[in-house]
C-alpha cells in the first residue's frame, strides 16, 4: 500500500466525523462563568445520549442521590459544572464514531486509557494549579491520531502494531518507521481543525515529543506544562494499566517534568490511588 | 525480545525500597516489564518506584 505523506494523511484524516457540535457548544458554555443554568439544561436537553448519561451520572450512588434525580435542571445542581464536564467528554469520546472500528476489539482498551490519562492530567493539573478541565479535555484526545490512523490506514496502521510488537517498540515509534509520523501529529492536526484552544492542540502533538526536548530544565516553563501534564499522565496510565492491556509499555519521562509536576512521592501514590477510584466510577457510570 | 534487567535499575535507592516491601516477583516483573525502556532517567525510576509501592500496598 502506498504510504501516505504527512499533508495527504492530514487532509485525509479531516474527512472523519467531527466532535458533535451539540457537545462543543455545551463545553464552551460551561467556561463561560455568566452563563444561565437554563441554557446548559435545554443544551443537555437536547442531546438524548448525553441527558440519559446526566442522569444516570446523577443518580448513581457515587452522588448520593439514589434514583432522586427527576429532572436534567436538578442533575446539573447535584453534579456541578466540574463533574458536567468529564461527564460530557467521556460521554462525546464514547460516543465518537470513526469508519472501520467497529469491530475494534482495541478501542474499548483505547478509550478506557484515554479515560485513565484524563483523569490523571485533570488530577496533576488540579496538584499544580493548572485548568484541569482542559487538561481532562487534552487527555481524552491525546490518542486521537492513532483512532484517526486506524480508521483511515487501517492496513498501515495494523503493520505499524505488528512491528510495535515484534520489535519491541513504542506504537509511536513503529508509526514513525512505517508512516514518516506518529498519533500525536495526526491528532495535533485533527483537533486544530477541530477548533479546539492551541494549548490542547500543542498538549497533544507535544505529548510523547516532549520527552525528546534534551535541554528541557525544571522548572518547566508554562507552554510547556500542558504537553507535560499529558507526557506523565499518560506514563503513569500506562504504568498503573488500569485499561488491563497486556501488551501495555510506558513511554520514556522527561526528567525535567517528571521533577516539576509529581511532588513528593507519598503524595503522588495517593494521586494513583484518587485516578483508579475515579477510572472505576466513570468507567461504570459512562457503561464503557 | 527477552528481557534482562538493566544495571541502572538495580542501582535505584528507590526502586530498591520497594523491592523490600515485598516478595511477590511476578507483580514486580509485571510491572519492570512494562516499565522496559529502562531509561537511566530519575523519572522513569521514580515512577517504577512509585507503581510498585502502590500495587503492593494496595494487595497488603
Amino acid at each position: 500500500m502506498t504510504r501516505p505523506t504527512l499533508q495527504i494523511a492530514t487532509a485525509a484524516v479531516k474527512q472523519l466525523p467531527n466532535l458533535p457540535g451539540s457537545t462543543r457548544q455545551l463545553l464552551g458554555y460551561l467556561n463561560d462563568e455568566s452563563i444561565e443554568l437554563k441554557i446548559i439544561v435545554r443544551s443537555i436537553e437536547c442531546d438524548q445520549v448525553l441527558a440519559v448519561g446526566v442522569m444516570r451520572v446523577a443518580n448513581s450512588p457515587f452522588f448520593g442521590m439514589s434514583n432522586m434525580v427527576q429532572t436534567i435542571n436538578d442533575a446539573v445542581i447535584v453534579l456541578g459544572f466540574s463533574n458536567l464536564r468529564m461527564i460530557i467528554v467521556a460521554t462525546m469520546m464514547a460516543t465518537l464514531k470513526f469508519p472501520n472500528l467497529e469491530n475494534s476489539a482495541d478501542i474499548q482498551i483505547m478509550f478506557k486509557h484515554a479515560l485513565a490519562v484524563a483523569i490523571g492530567a485533570s488530577i496533576i493539573a488540579r496538584n499544580n494549579a493548572l485548568d484541569s478541565s482542559s487538561l481532562f479535555l487534552a487527555g481524552i484526545l491525546h490518542d486521537i491520531g492513532t483512532l484517526a490512523l486506524m480508521s483511515t490506514y487501517p492496513e498501515l496502521h495494523q503493520e505499524a502494531r505488528e512491528l510495535s510488537i515484534r520489535d519491541d517498540i513504542l506504537v509511536h515509534e513503529a508509526e514513525g518507521m512505517v508512516f514518516g509520523f506518529d498519533h500525536a501529529e495526526i491528532g495535533a492536526s485533527l483537533c486544530r481543525h477541530w477548533n479546539l484552544p492551541e494549548s490542547i492542540v500543542q498538549a497533544i502533538g507535544s505529548h510523547h515529543r516532549i520527552a525528546d526536548v534534551s535541554n528541557l530544565q525544571p522548572p518547566v516553563q508554562k507552554n510547556d506544562m500542558a504537553a507535560g501534564v499529558i507526557h506523565i499522565s499518560d506514563a503513569i496510565a500506562h504504568g498503573l494499566n488500569l485499561e488491563n492491556d497486556h501488551r501495555t509499555m510506558v513511554p520514556p519521562i522527561s526528567d525535567a517534568i517528571w521533577s516539576s509536576l509529581t511532588g513528593q512521592q507519598d503524595k503522588l501514590i495517593d494521586s494513583f490511588a484518587e485516578i483508579e477510584k475515579l477510572f472505576h466510577e466513570l468507567v461504570v457510570l459512562i457503561a464503557m | 525480545m527477552p528481557y534482562s534487567k538493566p544495571d541502572n535499575l538495580k542501582s535505584s535507592a528507590r526502586t530498591a525500597q520497594a523491592e523490600q516491601l515485598h516478595s511477590d516477583d511476578a507483580l514486580r516483573m509485571e510491572i519492570l516489564l512494562r516499565i522496559r525502556r529502562n531509561c537511566p532517567g530519575l523519572g522513569d525510576q521514580a515512577l517504577r518506584a512509585a507503581v510498585l509501592t502502590y500495587l503492593i500496598g494496595k494487595r497488603k
